[in-house]
């Protein structure tokens, strides 16, 4: 009787002892550095958090799989969020990922072949242009890109690739257009096949703005509270340790993405701050409500409580 | 033949209906993920009303009509193989090894080719149907009783009375099975291609609705799919039995050889 109970409070206190373990849902590309970062140099493991992480294709499966509770935490670019949000999903934000500012740190661009007739973006009228996913970030970027030059998105077909196919779907004439992310627009640049079309695609948006960023379900977010400020710190610490020690950073892209080493050297990498300020969305859902995105705008706070 | 009375099938189409609705209402499955049917039929009459479901379905029957209709070029090809004896023996072997792709496998290198429009999508669909329709078309003349074409070669009829009041209306039971075996197909193959690269049709639709969280109108889509997919196998059904009178009271009857 007495070893059970010893053995009893030693599996109690084993399962208290045991650090808390969060699943996240990410997509192996550059903006998920700070996931790379925190993984490697422990700042996980100094929060107490064991990290168990699954590579997924895209911002849609991931949110998915946050809602129906196969994830506790998932990595979308902001848009998605803000009509997730719209739709009746409550997500919030836990941290910042990656953000575009411009000019310095421009990530997205809109590319067409390099003897392409296309001129302004007004010349897409009509034509075909190439995003990554339907109804995301870069599509309303496309949307607004196309009104500041009086084209509805409307008048133009968006199909959906991969950021990798862009450059051949280009070159072998399929789309007219793409809107690009780096790597991408250095690769393509330096093959000399396509031409920058519009450098800034995320203008639109602001001189500083929140491409993605790591999200959980409200719900989560209220029965672990402790976890979230734990893994919102060991990402504040990924990107500070990003924005010091750059070539290093770029040493563990090369390892944990498929990027080859003299790409990593090369690419414009995102800015990764510390804080995420209102102002890095609200013209984000602006837009997006203004192109009917959304039903109605909403204050960026709703999606990122502090 | 009786069928059984039909408001069987009704009551467990009901049944069914009132499952679902149960379940999502007492959030048995994540709730955001699966709405109730009520707000889905909602949904479905919105996207009718304001045209933007029946467009794309008509946009991607289109493609999948086109496809199917050059498919319909095996019927002879079919035929022609079930009668010779050298045709199949020469296309068989290519047949076989590329009837065993998945057709929906086809799209991608359809789009790669031939870039990204209606063109990969007819293609895809014709690649798809035109298997199911040349196999059937040659096995119904093949399938055809000895003493049909016997009495036909007795009598001297005409090479073009042959092939239209002989061979063609006995095959036809052949090459209807095929088209029951296409129509489902094309209609898959379609919507696959939309999703993959397009940008139009209710493939692409569907996904537009996963990617922007409207999930209602995903379950609108599917139920469109649902329904007209319903309505091509009652409709070939009905067209089947017209053109095929003489073979419901033939079968199994007088006329077949007796040893």
């Amino acid at each position: 009787m007495k070893y059970f109970v010893a053995s009893l409070l030693l599996l109690c206190t084993l399962a208290s002892a045991q650090a808390e373990s969060i699943r996240i849902g990410f997509i192996p590309i550059a903006d998920c550095l700070q996931l790379y970062v925190a993984e490697e140099l422990g700042y996980f493991k100094a929060q107490g958090l064991v990290v168990d992480k699954t590579p997924m294709n895209g911002g849609s499966l991931i949110a998915m799989a946050v809602e129906g509770g196969e994830l506790d935490i998932g990595w979308s670019n902001t848009a998605s969020l803000a009509i997730a949000e719209d739709r009746g999903f409550e997500f919030v934000i836990l941290s910042p990922g990656a953000f575009e500012q411009d000019p310095d740190r421009r990530e997205h661009s809109l590319l067409v072949a390099k003897d392409s007739p296309i001129r302004t973006v007004a010349d897409l009228k009509g034509k075909t242009v190439g995003i990554n996913a339907l109804g995301n970030i870069n599509e309303i970027a496309v949307a607004a890109l196309a009104a500041q030059h009086g084209l509805s998105v409307k008048q133009l077909r968006l199909v959906e690739m991969p950021f990798p196919q862009m450059e051949a779907a280009l070159t072998s004439r399929h789309v007219d257009a793409v809107l690009a992310l780096e790597p991408f627009v250095t690769i393509a640049r330096g093959r000399g096949a396509t031409r920058v079309l519009e450098p800034a695609a995320f203008k639109p948006f602001g001189k500083r703005m929140l491409i993605a960023a790591w999200f959980a379900k409200r719900s989560w977010l209220d029965k672990h509270k402790a976890a979230a400020a734990a893994f919102a710190l060991a990402m504040r610490n990924a990107s500070a340790y990003i924005e010091k020690n750059p070539a290093q950073a770029r040493e563990l892209l090369t390892r944990h993405t498929k990027l080859n080493r003299g790409l990593t050297q090369q690419m414009t990498l995102p800015l990764f701050a510390q804080k995420v300020e209102d102002s890095d969305v609200q013209e984000l859902i602006n837009q997006a409500a203004r192109f009917g995105y959304l039903k109605k705008a909403f204050p960026a706070q709703r999606l990122n409580p502090r | 033949m009786r069928r059984g009375p039909d408001w069987q099938g009704l009551v467990f189409c009901l049944c069914v209906a009132l499952a679902w609705e149960t379940t999502a209402r007492q959030e048995l499955l994540p709730p955001r993920l699966f709405p109730a049917l009520s707000s889905v039929l909602v949904q479905l009459a919105e996207g009718t009303a304001t045209g933007a479901l029946p467009g794309a379905l008509a946009k991607t029957l289109g493609c999948m009509g086109a496809g199917l209709l050059a498919a319909a070029s095996m019927i002879p090809l079919g035929i022609w193989a079930g009668r010779s004896q050298r045709v199949w023996p020469t296309i068989g072997p290519a047949v076989e090894f590329l009837r065993s792709l998945p057709p929906a496998l086809m799209a991608l290198p359809a789009m790669l080719l031939l870039g990204i429009g209606d063109a990969p999508k007819i293609f895809a669909v014709f690649f798809a149907a035109s298997f199911p329709i040349l196999l059937s078309s040659m096995d119904g003349v093949r399938a055809i009783p000895p003493l049909f074409l016997d009495t036909a070669e007795t009598l001297h009829i005409k090479p073009r009375a042959m092939l239209f009041e002989v061979l063609l209306p006995a095959a036809a039971p052949g090459v209807f099975s095929g088209l029951k075996t296409a129509l489902p197909m094309a209609f898959i193959v379609a919507m696959v291609s939309e999703m993959i690269g397009g940008a139009d049709g209710i493939g692409h639709l569907l996904l537009r609705s996963q990617r922007s969280f409207d999930i209602p109108q995903l379950y609108a889509i599917i139920l469109v799919v649902a329904i007209t997919g319903g309505i091509f196998a009652y409709a070939l059904c009905r067209i089947e039995s017209s053109c095929l009178r003489w073979y419901s009271g033939w079968k199994g009857g007088a006329g077949q050889p007796s040893e």
